[in-house]
């Protein structure tokens, strides 16, 4: 049997990210600069673990790669956000344009992309995020 | 005359978390987060060694469990870590039966912490050897 030690939370004002990468590089540098700019990340390295999180906490955005491994199951977060954490913004990042409807994502960012894009769009929209408005997101 | 504080340099130590549950290895990093240290995470021991292998990333401490998925342990990992990393504080975290398997050399003491285990002895454990560490770099 193994304990799982609640996730320590936060103040309420804090912005959580989580991010959907299986490149740990990627992964490492993104939540690096997410967190340097004050935002509390939870990293996952698939879609399974990204749901686990999204089942046992709510967060306020979620990035995620949308072909992690050798499927897009990218989508399949995307999906989970969707039906179960409707409001919640949805950035997916991809190495090629988007190949998905538009309005499964709320922002997209091409592969290689700056962290700093990400942190500026979450800034940027923080408002809406904070207040739980996704609708009003441009 | 006003004296004026000398500037001093805040020394963050960074902790390598290697675990292949989410849950767990989320509470254990953010836990380490909140008492001041900086975190990477990895899934496995491949995600591990390429962190490793980036030598301009500071780590000061691995932390990994013992039965990993792939064909490498916990052990196996630890070796390879201070092969590329000579002096690196090393703690394991495995089941009791796991302990006996335990090499005497590969950590600094008490080679093998036990499954499920207290986030905050993990970081006494990190304090000691970190504690440790400092007293060697003024010996020497």
């Amino acid at each position: 049997m193994i304990n799982v030690t609640p996730i320590p939370q936060t103040a309420p004002e804090t912005v959580k990210v989580l991010i959907a990468e299986n490149e740990v590089l990627v992964r490492f540098m993104l939540a690096d600069v997410l967190r340097n700019a004050g935002f509390q990340v939870f990293e996952a390295t698939h879609a399974e673990e990204a749901i686990a999180i999204l089942k046992t906490m709510q967060v306020d955005v979620v990035v995620a790669d949308l072909q992690m491994g050798a499927v897009k199951d990218g989508l399949v977060v995307v999906n989970f956000v969707r039906e179960h954490c409707p409001g919640t913004p949805m950035l997916l990042t991809y190495v090629l344009a988007p190949p998905v409807d538009r309005c499964s994502f709320d922002a997209f960012f091409i592969k290689p992309y700056r962290p700093e894009e990400i942190v500026a769009w979450i800034k940027r929209h923080s408002t809406a995020i904070a207040s739980g408005t996704k609708d009003v997101l441009p | 005359v006003n004296p004026v504080a000398a500037p001093t340099t805040v020394v963050i130590e960074t902790v390598l978390v290697v675990e292949p549950e989410v849950l767990i290895r989320s509470s254990i990093a953010e836990y380490l987060r909140q008492c001041g240290y900086r975190v990477l995470e990895a899934a496995n021991c491949d995600e591990a060694l390429i962190l490793l292998q980036k030598q301009d990333l500071q780590i000061d401490v691995l932390l990994s469990g013992v039965s990993m998925p792939g064909s490498m342990t916990g052990f196996d990992l630890a070796k390879r870590a201070r092969e590329l990393r000579p002096g690196l504080d090393v703690i394991l975290a495995g089941t009791v039966e796991r302990a006996a398997e335990a090499a005497s050399d590969l950590c600094d003491e008490n080679p093998l912490l036990t499954k499920p285990y207290d986030p905050q002895i993990v970081v006494d454990r990190i304090k000691q050897l970190l504690a440790a560490r400092a007293r060697r770099s003024e010996q020497d």
